[in-house]
């Protein structure tokens, strides 16, 4: 029998009544309860991602506080095999039944089926345990999660585009099928049409209707590529067309998939006949006052909670941050020239216009010396997008750029800035030009930011290419520099080649698959959603410089509102998605879109924020303009980001396969999901106010290539220990480090089972590779050039080590060298 | 003058070889560019003509499928194909490297260093050359080429003209998408 003594506070309340509280019962016995356990399921699997709830329940009801502690028995290993959500159970005064979750967890290993009885252990006082007072759990193994290469193999993965040209009397659809699996895909047709847009989102039968042709069955990373002639001699004047290219889906259990497995390509006749090839400017009414209607809506300059035209809104305060810089209307982007480099611009949008430099800008796909395959009639200045179904470059030109203050639709971030467009995505060509090395046909050396809402699918096996940036940065704007800006990529949930569990947590696809992420002179941007976590579809890796609010897709959780191609039978409104399109209120004109996302979305906050830090300060250098970013990035406080490194048992060793964030030796916070953080804008604007003084970290230099010059290494199969080589760089103690690059030259089975981290001198420890990258998933040559920013302001002087961990069996491999240099200056 | 005039000479003899290539015949000529320890290898028309062509230790044969075709390498442990194309659309230039056994697709453009801006001049005067543009301030000049001009054959033409540094084949790129 057991006695406690109740204070005096508790004493009056016993008094009120005859409770069998804790506190009330003074020198009295306490009622005793009897604690029994139940759940539902008792055979787990590894890969049960919900877990089982656990129910405790007590009788009889006591009005006090009592509590269970779980005790564990068996093979399977708490930490390892399962873990607990709550190990210790409260019950308030009352309450009978209370639960947890029990998770197994994966350790990815070949093994028995795990037992595990969970059993009540300590208990509050007066407790006992009931019958039952344990319940026995097996957890077995999956084995379809087991990391043998053969395993891993999934499906062909077919993925269509279209293109169009035109001629006077003919339009040109160029329709191209990859397969970015790594299987071969079995043979199949693909079916061509061309049909009238009757209204938005409807399409009428079919003007005109190709043969079925056959598409070749196409190994992993092949292309086919054929073309239809549509006439126009039939179609009526005035009237949008949309041709489609299909692909037959193979029904379930088929070998491949498709995504999309229907694309369009539609153009616009005017009441000549002619295709819409140029901007023709629409009459729209300005408002009675200069306020833009839409800002309400525009949870990424102001996040109230707002819904964005989506089901449900996101956490007010994640936004830009940039109140300050809003309501003072002050700096605006005013005189800094930013270029869209995208698929085109619409020059003469309602919203853009005012902004648009028009005889600046350029289409590649006007060139009238071309011979084929470009836009008859288009003008070189004009990078009008005649493709119907939506202009990429024109909803990224109104995030950055959107005229503020005209009574009609939305503000960009820079309301004030210049816009040039270059389509430089509708030609896929001429670099040079669309990048800053170009002072004619277009005069791309008076950029000051570009922005590059685009990359690559797949892993692509070459160096970066850094030729025009590393020019860009060291000679425009009269040689401070011109900053890039660029989308890291919407792979996270991009499982091609296989998906693992671990997918969730650490992503599909690695930014390090696009080689120009890989560049340092670039700012490679992640996406956040309206609630300040990662976007789904956000790409992670080491060469991520910032992240940027984009949103998720505007069906349920808003994503970015911005302009679209004017009128309601262009743009992504002809394709009546949900959002603003069925809201003739918001938008009368059919001119703005409420589903734009992705790191496409993200870069051109970055850029039009940057905008606003040249006109606050035009002598900042391109390098600065990163230092401010990395020096005043925050960490989003959001519940929906991940709060724990993911460690994994391999063999008989913990690997780590995704860092929380890390603060690196020279006080840097970093994490591969977001880079430094959660760009702030008005933190960035104070900063460059106080006491930094720009062109003030010493001569930017790059040292040689410092390599590793012993034996080749085996890397260790299905070892958590990895292999471990180190190398010394006597570099300046005093240098800080901008950007640090590593070279990885090996073979190995599948080079997606490795996992690379390097560690600095200071301790610092990045992942430049996450393990099961689908990006580089079925290749065995490793040859790559990679990049970590995480090491930012630290020094390189000292030991750097080399960490591979090959997390699945029965693959193997060796690292033959590695080298690794440094882009470092010497910061104040 | 005399410079312009070699050089139109050279892209002419190009040019002639490849008309005899569009029109079916026969040329029997296996172009090779050499660039550092790269070679890249023109597919000759023997193989379009239901032959093969020996390339280093590779058998190139044309492969069919319907209106689709491909050049496919037989190797002593692989099979290596090409990239599919449709017949009914313009034959892309396709190059074989025997280094890395694989198809390369070629771009229309070819880039050059000169020795002066008056070859670039020359060179961009060439009936092959549509357009050239200098980027000096990169070291480099684009040539654009018509769609009929073999890009292997120019610049093989132009690596053994005195006037030209450098001569380096262009490749497509992979597709930049949105994102």
């Amino acid at each position: 029998m057991q006695f406690v003594l109740a204070s005096s506070t508790t004493m009056l309340i016993a008094s009120c009544g005859s409770s069998d509280s804790d506190s009330s019962s003074r020198l009295r016995p306490l009622t005793p309860v009897t604690a029994t356990i139940s759940a539902r399921a008792t055979e787990l699997f590894e890969n049960s991602r919900d877990g089982e709830e656990v129910w405790v329940d007590i009788t009889p009801s006591v009005n006090r506080s009592v509590w269970v502690q779980f005790a564990f028995e068996g093979t399977a290993t708490e930490g390892l095999d399962f873990a607990i959500d709550d190990p210790l159970l409260t019950f308030r005064p009352n309450q009978t039944r209370a639960s947890t979750t029990l998770r197994p967890l994966n350790d990815w290993l070949p093994e028995e089926t795990e037992t595990l009885t969970l059993s009540l252990g300590n208990l509050s006082t007066a407790t006992s345990v009931g019958v039952p007072g344990s319940v026995a759990f097996t957890i077995a193994d999956d084995g379809d999660q087991e990391l043998t290469p053969a395993q891993k193999v999934s499906r062909a993965e077919l993925f269509l585009y279209t293109d169009a040209s035109f001629s006077a009397a003919t339009a040109k659809l160029e329709v191209n099928v990859w397969n970015f699996g790594n299987m071969t895909s079995s043979e199949t047709f693909m079916a061509v049409s061309l049909h009238r847009l009757i209204r938005p989102g409807e399409l009428g039968r079919a003007v005109e209707e190709f043969q079925r042709i056959e598409v070749p069955p196409l190994g992993s990373g092949e292309r086919f590529r054929t073309s239809f002639d549509f006439s126009l001699a039939a179609l009526s004047h005035g009237r949008t067309y949309w041709s489609y290219a299909e692909i037959d889906r193979v029904p379930e259990e088929g070998d491949y998939n498709v995504l999309p497995n229907r694309e369009y390509n539609g153009f616009t006749l005017d009441s000549r006949g002619r295709i819409l090839v140029g901007c023709e400017e629409p009459n729209r009414p300005v408002g009675e006052t200069e306020t833009d209607p839409l800002f309400e809506h525009q949870w990424s300059l102001q996040n109230s909670g707002q819904k964005a035209f989506a089901a449900h809104g996101g956490t007010a305060g994640e936004d830009l941050q940039m109140q300050s810089a809003i309501e003072a209307s002050q700096p605006t982007g005013r005189g800094v020239n930013v270029a869209v480099v995208d698929t085109g611009l619409e020059i003469c949008h309602p919203d853009l216009a005012a902004n648009v430099e028009r005889n600046e800008s350029y289409n590649f796909r006007a060139d009238l010396r071309r011979e084929s395959d470009g836009w008859f009639n288009a003008e070189l200045t004009d990078p009008y997008l005649p493709d119907s179904r939506g202009d990429h470059g024109t909803s990224v030109a109104g995030v950055i750029g959107a005229k503020g203050n005209n009574g009609m639709g939305l503000r960009g971030v820079a309301p004030d800035v210049r816009l040039f467009g270059f389509n430089y995505l509708s030609e896929n060509c001429c670099r040079e030009d669309a990048l800053g090395a170009s002072n004619r046909e277009p005069n791309s050396a008076q950029i000051d930011v570009f922005n590059m809402s685009f990359g690559t699918f797949g892993f692509q096996y070459s160096y970066p290419d850094d030729t025009v940036v590393r020019y860009g940065t060291r000679q425009l704007r009269a040689g401070l520099g011109a900053i890039y800006v660029k989308a890291a990529g919407n792979s996270f949930g991009r499982c091609v080649s296989f998906r693992h569990v671990i997918h969730d947590l650490i992503g599909c696809s690695s930014s390090n698959g696009d080689p120009f992420n890989n560049v340092p002179h670039l700012i490679v941007v992640g996406a956040l959603n309206a609630h300040g976590a990662k976007a789904s579809y956000s790409s992670v890796g080491s060469n991520l410089w910032i992240s940027a609010p984009a949103g998720e897709y505007g069906v349920n959780e808003p994503a970015s509102i911005t302009t679209d191609q004017f009128g309601r039978y262009r743009g992504y409104s002809s394709r009546n998605w949900p959002g603003i399109a069925e809201n003739q209120d918001a938008d009368p004109y059919g001119d703005y879109g409420s589903n734009f996302n992705g790191t496409s979305a993200a870069a051109p906050h970055t850029a039009g924020a940057v905008a606003l830090l040249l006109e606050e300060e035009p002598g900042l250098t391109w390098r600065d303009v990163k230092h401010v970013l990395a020096s005043t990035a925050r960490r989003s406080n959001s519940s929906r980001n991940p709060d724990q490194s993911q460690d994994v048992m391999i063999g008989n060793r913990l690997a780590t396969f995704q860092r929380h964030w890390i603060t690196n030796g020279a006080g840097y916070m970093f994490h591969n999901h977001f880079g430094f953080g959660a760009l702030d804008v008005d933190a960035a604007l104070n900063f460059i106010r106080g006491d930094f003084r720009p062109d003030n970290l010493g001569e930017q230099q790059l040292s040689e290539w410092i390599s590793y010059a012993g034996d080749v290494l085996n890397i260790p199969d299905h070892d958590g220990g990895g292999l471990e080589s180190s190398l010394n760089v006597d570099l300046p103690a005093r240098a800080n480090i901008e950007a640090a690059q590593l070279w990885v030259n090996g073979t190995h089975d599948n080079l997606s089972d490795l996992s690379i981290e390097l560690t600095s001198p200071s301790g610092t420890r990045s992942i430049l590779n996450q393990v099961f990258n689908n990006a580089i998933a079925g290749d065995t040559q490793l040859d790559w050039q990679l990049l970590s920013n995480a090491f930012y302001g630290e020094s390189p002087r000292g030991l750097w080590r080399i960490k591979i961990i090959d997390a699945a069996v029965g693959d193997t491999g060796s690292l033959d060298s590695w080298a690794i240099r440094f882009w470092h200056g010497e910061h104040p | 003058m005399a410079s312009a005039s070699c050089s139109t000479r050279r892209f002419l003899v190009v040019a002639s070889c490849l008309v005899a290539v569009g029109i079916g015949a026969q040329v029997e000529q296996v172009l090779a560019v050499h660039e550092a320890d790269k070679t890249f290898h023109h597919m000759a028309e023997t193989v379009f003509a239901n032959g093969a062509q020996k390339i280093a230790d590779a058998e190139i044969r044309l492969e069919r499928r319907g209106v689709a075709f491909r050049y496919v390498a037989k190797l002593e442990t692989q099979n290596v194909g090409s990239h599919w194309y449709s017949r009914t659309s313009r034959r892309p230039w396709v190059v074989y490297g025997s280094h890395d056994g694989r198809f390369h697709e070629l771009d229309s453009r070819v880039r050059v260093e000169c020795d002066s801006p008056k070859t670039l001049s020359a060179l961009a005067n060439s009936p092959e050359v549509i357009r050239s543009k200098d980027y000096g301030e990169l070291g480099y000049a684009i040539l654009w080429l018509r769609p009929t001009a073999n890009p292997l054959a120019v610049v093989q033409e132009l690596q053994a003209d005195p006037r030209v540094r450098k001569a380096v084949l262009q490749f497509k790129r992979p597709r930049q998408f949105p994102q």
